[in-house]
Parts: C-alpha cells; structure tokens; sequence
C-alpha cells in the first residue's frame, strides 16, 4: 500500500474473513436509529487508490438514490508481494420523511501483487445475497474479468470514452460475452452521454415535416470535448444505425444512404460539455442541438426552407459522471440500439 | 450428566459453554453435576481450570465470574480408561454420592462424545456397572454424537449396541443443526402461519436449494475427512434433517414423535437412485488450490495427511426427489461444500414464475419469488419479491424484505448445544434422530457411495478452485432443468 495513501475515507479496516461479523457490529451500533437498505449489489473495479479515494465519494452519492452494498476493489499489480487490505464503512442519508437515517455499507478492498482467482473469491464472498450484480469495469477490460465473474454479473457498466483502444476492448467484450453466453446486460456510460441529444433529435423529428428530411441527410457535424471522440462517433453510430446508413469510408468519414446518398460526418474537437454541438443538414434544412458549459438546457435551432425557425429547449441531461451513471441505473433493459449503433462505426473507433 | 470423551474439542468448545450460559440464564437445573469421564490425568480442580479457560474463549456470552464460581463447583473429573470395570464402579459411586449429597435423584445422562468405535465397550461397561437402569422414579439417558455410523449396516449395528443397553426412547442421537434457532423456526414459519402452507406444495413451489458451504478446508481432520467425505459428513445427517423439515407433513401433535413419524415418511421417499441416476443427479467435487478471502489456499490434495492421490469429495451437488403427492416433480437440489466464496447455511424455496402475461410477458421473464431460510450464520428469513420502481416507466426490480434473528430481537438465540442438552435432561426428543430415521437416510446414502465407489464406471470427481461456487459440473446439473444456484 503506498505510504502515502490515505485510508481514512473508506471507513474502519477490517480482517478480510470477519467483514460479515464486523458489518454486523457496525449495524448494531447504530442502536436502531438508521435502517441498513439494499436493492442491489454495486461493486466498482479501479486500478490506483487515489481512484479508490474519488469512487468512495461516488459511492456516497450513488447511495442517496440507489441503495446498494457497494464492494470497492482497487488492484496494484506490480508490488513485490500478494497482500490483500479491506475495509468497511457506511453512507448514511436522512431518508425523505427526515426521521431516520437510511444507510448502505461500502466494503473496500485493496488487492496487491498477483490477482489470479483473488478477485472472484473477494466479489463472491462478499455480496448481499440474493440480490443482482450491478459491476462497473472502470478503464480497460483485462484478464481479471474472468469467465467464472462474467456469469454472475447482471449488469456490466463501462465507459468506452476510457478505452485506449476501444477497437481492440469491444473485440475483448464481444468474444467474453459470446463465450460464456453470459445473461448480462452492458451498459456504456460512453452511450449514455448522447442520450439527451438523441432524445432531442427524436423529438424534432416527430413532426412530419420534419420527419420527411430525415431521408434527406447530407452532413452531420457534431462538436465534442478533446476527450470525448467516441462520444461523438457513437452518436453518429446511432443515426447510422436508426436511419440505415452504411460506412463508406473511414477517412473522411462517410455513409451511403438507404437512397445512395452520401453524408459526411464532420468531428470538431473544442473545450466544453462532452458533445457541445450536434448539427445535421439536410437538402432543406438544418437542425442543430447545442449545450453550452454548465447550462441545464440543449438549446435547438430549427431551420426549414419557407418555414419559420424555431428555437426549442430540451433538458440536457446527465453531466457528472455520476449524473450519468444515475441516468443509467433508471434503465433496464438490454439495449439493442446500442449494439446497432456500435456495429456500424465499430471500426472508427 | 457425565461425558465420555471429556478432554476432547467438543466438551470444551461447545459442551461446558452451553451449559455455562444454561446456568448463566438461570435454566440449569439446580442439582445438575457434570462428571467428566476420560483417560487423561486430571483432578476435578485442573479440569475445573482448563474448562473455566474454555468457556472463556467459547462461551457467547461474556462469563460472570460469579456464576462460574458456583457452576464450576458441579464439575468433576473421572480419570480412566474406557474399557476399566474399575472407572465404572467408581463412576456409580461417585454418581451414587452425588445423589445422597447433591439431590441428583438417580438421574443420569450419558453423553458418548467418543469415537463410535468405543460405543460398545462403554455401554457394555455402563450396563455391567448398572448405570443404564435408574430407580423407579428416575432416569437414564444417553446422548450419541454423530456419526451414527459410516453406512447402513455400520449404523444399523450401532443402534443395536446402544438399544441393547438403552431403550429406543432413552437414546437421544443429536444433530446440533436442529437445535438451531432457525431450524426449529421452520415449523413455525409453516404450521404457525396461514400464509405459507396453501402455497407449500408443486403447485406453486418450483424447487427448493439447501446449501452448506464453508470457506474452511480440512484444516486439521484430514484423515477424518478422508474416511468420511462431504456426503457422509453433512449430507446424511444435517442436510437430510433439514430437507425433512421443510417438506414434512403436518404432525399431529408437536409430541417427539409424532414430528419424528412425519420426518420418517420424507426420508423413506426419497427416490433411491441407480449408479446410472447417481450419474444424472449427484456431483461429486475436490477442491484444487484458488484463493479464500484474497488469499491462496493450496488443494485438498496438498492438505497435510491427505493422500496426495485422495478421490475423496469435499463438495457434493445432489438432486434429490421426494416421490408423495406434496412434492412430485419438486426437486430438492442439495449442496455442501468446503472452500466455497462464503459461510453459510441456508434453505432456499424457489416459488414458480408469475404466469407469462401482463409484466411477465417480455423476453425476460421476472425472477420468481424465493423464500430464504438462513440457518447460520446470520439467523433469519428473506422474502424476495418483485417491486415497480418509482418513475413514470414501469420498471420492475426484485427487492428483499429481510428478518433477522440478532436485531429483531435483544437477546442473543441460545446455542444450538444449549437448547439440545436441556431437552435430553427434559426428556423431549423432538429434536433428536430417531434409530429409523437415521437407518432410513442411510439407505439413500448408501446407493450413491455404492455408485461412486462400487459400481464399474464410477462417474468423476470433479475439481473446482479453492474459493469459487463449487464444480462447473454441479452448474450444469440445474442448468440442465433451466435453473441455477442461488447466489448467498
């Protein structure tokens, strides 16, 4: 453990095999003034404990609406001898009524040298039982994701915009999902970053009028954070997969249309929200969804030739990672959309 | 009471400590003596000493140096070998004495907490001393530790030896799971609730999970182990006892036995099983090395005096079928093991799924309803049920209502020794084995050692990593009816 890491944050340290008996006394202490709830359990993998530091905060926000036993894990690899520290605390928030305190338990681990089967046995032995397996995979998938993990989670978050090299991490994802007919369902926080734009363009597009300039595509131009390129090339995924555009090329980048016509997909890098403006041109028109920094609206621009402009507001949606992961956790269901937006720009990614 | 086997784990581990904290609630009887029956050198005052160490250590509640100073006054020790006519009539003048002079009345209570081997010889000893026969008035009672035998005929036999010497209703064989809060609990869930019994049936049960798991491996009973294996060792005495439990009749009374006769006819409908069903239905597993609690653990195979060699299970996965009217085509899939992800005990009833209409209609069907009996650690039952969360969409999520035995209530559950020791000095063997029960499981039992050990085409022992759930194998036994294990 590095001498410099601060362990005051994840709660009281704990012998490995007592976290159940130490969990038990913690919950008596409280002498019936708060009530221990749990829905699911919320485990988080990271890789340093400055990231264990920043997911403990996470997971006392998260526990304000989703009430969870969360399971931290932080692994070290290059560290000249296998060691394992744990510790466990609680998150507690005054519940609606204010009258009792409603608390979730965290139970961090720090895991040090070779992980081998260290991993598995520390998730299964530690989860509230009988509840789902909510995992969020933070930074590269690895080997440490095993088949015997895989078959136990219910829902796998990850966040491609992470990913240094999303292509290679999707044909990890794929092949570990195919191999162990894993039931799960994925969730891409990447994905989820877009879904208010997207619920944006679906609403311009509700009016027929509208609707007819859909076919009529020719540019899309979207401007994103420095960081956040497969945001943006996701949310292109998504029209080409709604609307059946097929990748012609990848530099420049263009799709064929259903009619034969071409669009060109345009990617501006600039300081700001993750997807600062999203423009589609059209024949006839142009539709433009912009977020300024901090601001809580997507502001749209409607533009149709012998038509008056409008300027509609919509809600712009998660920011923080943990809006976004909120935004996530109020989903169920596999999400196919994705996985069609994902198989057509796979490979500029 | 005396106990044989009195300088052995049991006597100071969960034997004085049960009757420290009896003695500490106030419900030991007043004239109860303890006589220690072993062949180590002790006085009454080191075996005083070493037990008042043991309760110390053992005891679950902290120890009143008060109380202790008037119970350790009831403990004795008398040293001799098992076999000496000597240390008998010794014995029945000590007992004798502690009649005259502590009010003991001709009451006795045997306990052989000693290997089966030495049974024989200590009943006989007992019957030639006379110490199996109390005067009118009074009783003598003797309390047996598993195993009750390594097969059948071993068990058969041994029930012959203590019948011959104490009458059927004298014999108390314990099981210590069903002194267990949660374990008696289970009839009272079912017959002390109207909710439960109309629903108790293949009607609308699916199937039901009984798991023992345990992170520990053989530690120090490797060679214990090595004769016994996980099926003989958990299996034909706790897991049974609790599967007799959830899917017995109603009794008629809560009369020893009439819950007894009720437990009898479960046990005598178990499907026997061909060498070629044992194949289908039971899973036998090894533990290789893997990790317990982030820590490498080496395989059984590697544990001291194992045989590097060994084909003994220390995991066994057992779909068994209890052919009556309640249970048809209800499978009790039962599983023990050692060096499993977690501790626990538990009995899982899994209801059938909502019909596919309405919020079942998806491509998803909801979870089903489970009803949770955790047995230890942890006493308590769990409901799970399905919720719509809040929202304008309707999402549905499984939620669990949970009771828990130590912050629903303030005082601490009673050991599982404690309850049962009082009811063998109360004369209720309600929660004890009876000769056909035992005999009974032994049947079941013996058709799958036959077909793992004698039959031509023994099926595998199936390895699984130290820390994980169990062989992949024992997955695929419920995969194959479309289902699976529980998650604990």
């Amino acid at each position: 453990m590095p001498a410099t890491f601060d362990t005051s944050k994840l709660g009281q340290p704990v012998q490995v095999g007592q976290i159940s008996r130490e969990l038990k006394k913690l919950w008596e202490s409280g002498g019936g003034t708060s009530t221990r709830a749990s829905l699911i359990n919320f485990a988080i993998y990271c890789r340093s404990t400055e990231e264990m530091e920043a997911n403990t905060d996470l997971i006392s926000e998260f526990t304000r609406h989703h009430a969870c036993r969360a399971l931290l894990v932080a692994v070290i690899r290059n560290c000249p001898e296998n060691r394992i520290s744990a510790w466990i605390n609680a998150h507690c928030h005054l519940s609606r009524a204010g009258a009792k305190q409603i608390c979730c338990e965290q139970i961090s681990f720090l895991l040090e040298g070779e992980i081998r089967g260290r991993l598995t046995n520390i998730v299964f032995g530690n989860l509230d039982s009988d509840l789902p397996l909510y995992f969020w995979w933070q930074g590269d998938l690895s080997e440490n994701l095993n088949a015997h993990l895989w078959t136990w989670i219910d829902r796998l978050f990850v966040d491609s915009a992470c990913w240094k090299n999303p292509q290679a991490q999707f044909a990890r994802l794929k092949l570990s999902l195919s191999e162990t007919k894993a039931r799960l369902t994925l969730r891409d926080l990447n994905w989820t970053r877009s879904l208010y734009i997207r619920q944006a363009f679906s609403s311009i597009f509700d009016p027929p009028e509208n609707l007819e300039e859909l076919s009529r595509i020719r540019r899309l131009s979207i401007v994103h954070a420095p960081d956040c390129r497969s945001t943006a090339i996701f949310l292109a995924g998504w029209f080409a997969g709604q609307l059946h555009w097929t990748l012609k090329s990848a530099d420049p980048i263009v799709f064929t249309a259903v009619d034969g016509g071409e669009i060109a997909l345009d990617l501006q890098s600039a300081d700001g929200p993750a997807l600062g403006a999203v423009t589609i041109t059209s024949e006839n028109a142009t539709f433009s969804v912009a977020r300024e920094a901090g601001s809580r609206v997507l502001r749209a621009s409607l533009h149709r030739e012998n038509s008056n402009d409008l300027h509609p507001l919509f809600p712009a949606g998660p920011d923080t990672i943990i809006d976004v992961l909120n935004e996530e956790m109020s989903r169920s269901s596999k999400d196919n959309i994705y996985l069609r937006a994902l198989g057509k720009i796979e490979t500029l990614l | 009471m005396v106990i044989f086997g009195a300088s052995g784990d049991l006597t100071y581990r969960k034997l004085i400590p049960a009757l420290y904290n009896i003695a500490a609630d106030g419900d030991l009887p007043a004239s109860l003596t303890v006589t220690g029956f072993a062949r180590r050198e002790k006085t009454d005052e080191s075996f005083r000493k070493e037990l008042g160490e043991a309760v110390r250590k053992f005891s679950r509640q902290s120890v009143d140096d008060e109380i202790w100073s008037s119970f350790e006054g009831r403990l004795f020790y008398n040293r001799s070998e098992f076999g000496d006519s000597d240390g008998y009539r010794r014995l029945a003048e000590r007992l004798n004495q502690f009649d005259a002079e502590r009010g003991t009345r001709g009451n006795r209570l045997f306990y052989l907490s000693v290997a089966p081997s030495e049974f024989e010889g200590i009943l006989e000893k007992l019957a030639e001393a006379g110490l199996n026969k109390a005067p009118e008035g009074s009783w003598a009672r003797v309390i047996v530790e598993k195993p009750f035998g390594t097969d059948l005929a071993s068990a058969q036999e041994l029930n012959t030896v203590v019948n011959k010497v104490f009458n059927e209703k004298d014999t108390y064989r314990i099981d210590h799971y069903l002194g267990k809060e949660t374990a008696q609990n289970i009839m009272v869930l079912r017959f002390a609730n109207t909710i439960f019994e109309p629903l108790w049936n293949s009607r609308y049960i699916d199937h039901v999970q009984i798991t023992a798991s345990e992170p520990l491996g053989v530690e120090a009973r490797g060679p214990y182990y090595e004769s016994a294996g996980a099926l003989r060792d958990m299996v034909q005495n706790h897991l049974l006892q609790l599967l007799c439990l959830v899917a017995m009749e109603p009794p008629t009374d809560l009369g020893a036995d009439s819950v007894r006769d009720e437990k009898v006819k479960v046990v005598r409908s178990l499907r026997q099983y061909s060498p070629e069903d044992v194949a289908e239905n039971v899973v036998r597993g090894q533990y290789a090395a893997g990790a317990i609690s982030g820590k490498e653990v080496i395989a059984y195979r590697a544990e001291e005096r194992v045989s590097p060699t060994s084909v003994t299970e220390t995991y066994v996965a057992v779909k068994a079928n209890i052919d009556n009217w309640r249970w048809a085509d209800v499978p009790f899939y039962i599983r023990v093991g050692k060096r499993l992800a977690k501790g626990g005990t538990e009995i899982a009833v899994q209801f059938k799924h909502a019909p596919s209409v309405l919020f079942n209609k998806g491509a998803e069907p909801l979870e089903p309803n489970v009803l949770v009996i955790r047995i230890q650690p942890d006493e308590g039952i769990s409901l799970k049920m399905q919720c719509k969360m809040p929202g304008a969409a309707l999402r549905i999520e499984p939620v669990k209502m949970d009771f828990h035995y130590g912050t629903s209530f303030g005082k601490a559950s009673p050991e599982a020794y404690e309850r049962l020791l009082l009811d063998a000095m109360s004369g209720d063997a309600t929660l004890f084995a009876r000769r056909d029960e035992v005999e009974h499981a032994w049947r079941f039992i013996d058709r799958i050692e036959h077909a793992w050990h004698k039959s031509p085409n023994p099926p595998p022992v199936c390895e699984y990593p130290s820390g994980s759930w169990g062989p992949k194998e024992a997955d695929e036994l419920l995969a194959r009816d479309g289902r699976t294990w529980r998650r604990m």
